[in-house]
């Protein structure tokens, strides 16, 4: 696969939701691009910004979309990434802010 | 005399990349850290240094002199620098 497949194939899903894809594309492809790496590197899509176990399970919590994108995009409009955003983000309605990390340490630790 | 720039990255992560573009962009040299390309013993050592400098060990982690910052924070980055 390759990342402006995944693209199309994400952002059908995602629209929907109200997730959408950074309009920076080169952004948005070459983390696309991460997440495939990380799918041959792993077995499966584990967010590209942080570090994977290795262990799919271990890693559950970073599979992308990961389970802290519903959270940061209410709070800062966008996910860790800044891949998934709100449309107000898009738009710079809003301020583009550093997104803290929201991964409790305790999971970090392997 | 310019500051010592250390950073611990990950090769995957578009917040490292750009701060490594950012440096390069602005003549800076640094050292950095792909933690995610490293195994076994080198990757446990180097992963309990960058929980010496951020106990949170995400990426990246940059040093600059004595001022540790956390993500690709630009204007912190700028401030270090002094630029």
């Amino acid at each position: 696969m390759t990342p402006a497949e995944l693209y199309d194939i994400m952002k059908k899903i995602q629209e929907p939701k109200g997730y959408f894809f950074n309009k920076d594309k080169d952004w948005t492809l070459s983390i696309l691009s991460d997440l495939l790496v990380n799918k041959e590197r792993y077995g499966y899509m584990s967010c590209p910004c942080r570090l994977a176990s290795g262990s799919r399970e271990k890693d559950a919590d970073i599979l992308c979309p990961c389970r802290y994108r519903t959270d940061d995009v209410r709070e800062y409009g966008s996910c860790y990434c800044n891949l998934y955003v709100s449309s107000e983000w898009n738009e710079g309605v809003i301020k583009h802010q550093y997104v803290p990390e929201r991964r409790p340490k305790d999971k970090m630790n392997f | 005399m310019p500051h010592k720039v250390k950073m611990y990255t990950l090769s995957t992560c578009s917040h490292c990349k750009a701060t490594k573009k950012f440096m390069d962009d602005n003549g800076i040299t640094f050292e950095f850290i792909d933690v995610d390309l490293l195994h076994g013993e080198d990757k446990q050592r180097i992963l309990q240094e960058v929980e010496q400098y951020n106990p949170n060990r995400s990426f990246p982690t940059i040093i600059i002199g004595k001022t540790i910052i956390v993500g690709f924070r630009e204007d912190d980055i700028r401030e270090a620098l002094g630029i």
